[in-house]
């Protein structure tokens, strides 16, 4: 029997950005303990985050390069779990690009 | 907000506009204080949904209503009922929404970092769900559950995105309505307040009592409850203007033009 590989690709970036995606604090590495952090990144109640307006430009090049389709209304989903890691046990999510098509 | 239109409209002119930490918060034309403290009926375009006087309407609400209507006519206003028979979707849509967002906005009380925490949990599944067992009441329990359920899979199109649907249904209708209104004229809730305790064994019946004021949050508008008489128990009752968005200077002058000519809200319930 012949088969046909076929792979999805799940890749993770480090955006270049000074500041984090939701709040204004430093994404700057070795800062002291506690420096980089604000009630947002924090997941206090009664706060919202605020979107990085750098994190859509550089998804939207990124879409660009690889041959997406770029979503023009946009909306974040959430999905939610119980884990240490997650601090509000919500992951935001937001599909910008579409359909990537790169041949490697 | 406050006890008088003033206070409201000066309240309101401090927390209106843009505010640059939160997202959801819009630029727009300021808020016009003089007009929103004007108090001026005459001239407005007024109408009721006939399905905010129906089914589950205490006889002394409606009249109430009723009455304050032909004050705003008295006054120069034109008021008229129309249908909008969307109203029956509000409550089931609301508290599918607000449910599901309750349980995933509370998600983050989980005992580690802030609130109440369990003190007889060793691991880590120990502490979110004694935290959260013993933390929350049952009310919000309730909704929690409610919440995940609605949100699961398998039931996530047939009652989330179907709830998601319904409120866009109901923002249109308010739309088309104010095509024709400048504003709208309804109670705040169907009965007057509850004794203390009262009904609080019956959820169902106090997810109906909201059945008037979730409109407004599912649809996004702009309503300032204004008081406009007593039940034959001399209960306070509410009526609410509801105006079109961004449009709170208008249903605040209107909402003064209406104590400008009556007294409900200088009189206190007799509380016996």
């Amino acid at each position: 029997m012949e088969w046909e590989i076929v792979m999805g690709l799940e890749v993770h970036t480090e955006l270049a950005t000074k500041t984090k995606i939701f709040c204004g604090c430093s994404t700057e590495f070795g800062g002291e303990p506690n420096t980089h952090v604000c009630e947002i990144c924090s997941g206090m109640p009664g706060t919202l985050p605020l979107l990085n307006k750098r994190v859509v430009e550089f998804a939207v090049r990124t879409g660009i390069a690889t041959n997406c389709t770029i979503t023009q209304n946009n909306k974040f989903d959430r999905k939610n779990y119980f884990y240490p890691i997650c601090r509000k046990r919500i992951r935001y999510r937001n599909f910008i690009c579409l359909s990537a098509a790169t041949v490697l | 907000m406050g006890k008088t239109v003033d206070d409201c409209a000066a309240l309101f002119s401090v927390i209106q506009g843009k505010d640059e930490k939160d997202g959801t918060s819009m630029v727009y034309p300021k808020f016009d204080f003089d007009k929103a403290v004007k108090g001026d009926i005459g001239g407005k375009k007024i109408g009721i949904p006939e399905d905010y006087l129906g089914e589950g309407i205490s006889p002394d609400v409606k009249d109430s209503v009723l009455a304050a209507a032909d004050i705003f006519r008295a006054n120069g206003a034109s008021v008229e009922t129309f249908k909008m028979p969307i109203v029956k979707y509000a409550i089931p849509a609301y508290y599918i929404i607000a449910c599901a967002e309750a349980c995933s906005n509370l998600s983050r009380y989980d005992g580690i970092k802030y609130g109440y925490s369990s003190s007889n949990a060793d691991t880590l599944m120990e502490t979110y769900v004694k935290t959260r067992s013993e933390g929350f009441g049952m009310e919000v329990k309730r909704r929690i559950m409610l919440g995940n359920f609605v949100l699961s899979s398998g039931y996530y199109d047939a009652y989330y995105n179907k709830a998601l649907k319904a409120k866009k249904l109901i923002q249109n209708a308010f739309y088309d309505a104010f095509k024709k209104y400048d504003m709208l004229l309804g109670p705040v809730a169907p009965t007057t307040a509850l004794k203390i305790g009262e009904s609080l064994s019956d959820p169902l019946k106090m997810y109906l009592g909201d059945i008037y004021t979730v409109m407004i949050n599912i649809a996004g508008m702009p309503s300032m409850s204004v008081p406009c008489g007593f039940d034959k128990d001399n209960m306070p009752i509410g009526m609410q203007i509801i105006g079109k968005p961004f449009e709170e200077a208008e249903i605040m002058s209107a909402a003064k033009g209406f104590p400008n000519v009556t007294d409900f809200h200088n009189k206190l319930p007799d509380l016996g």
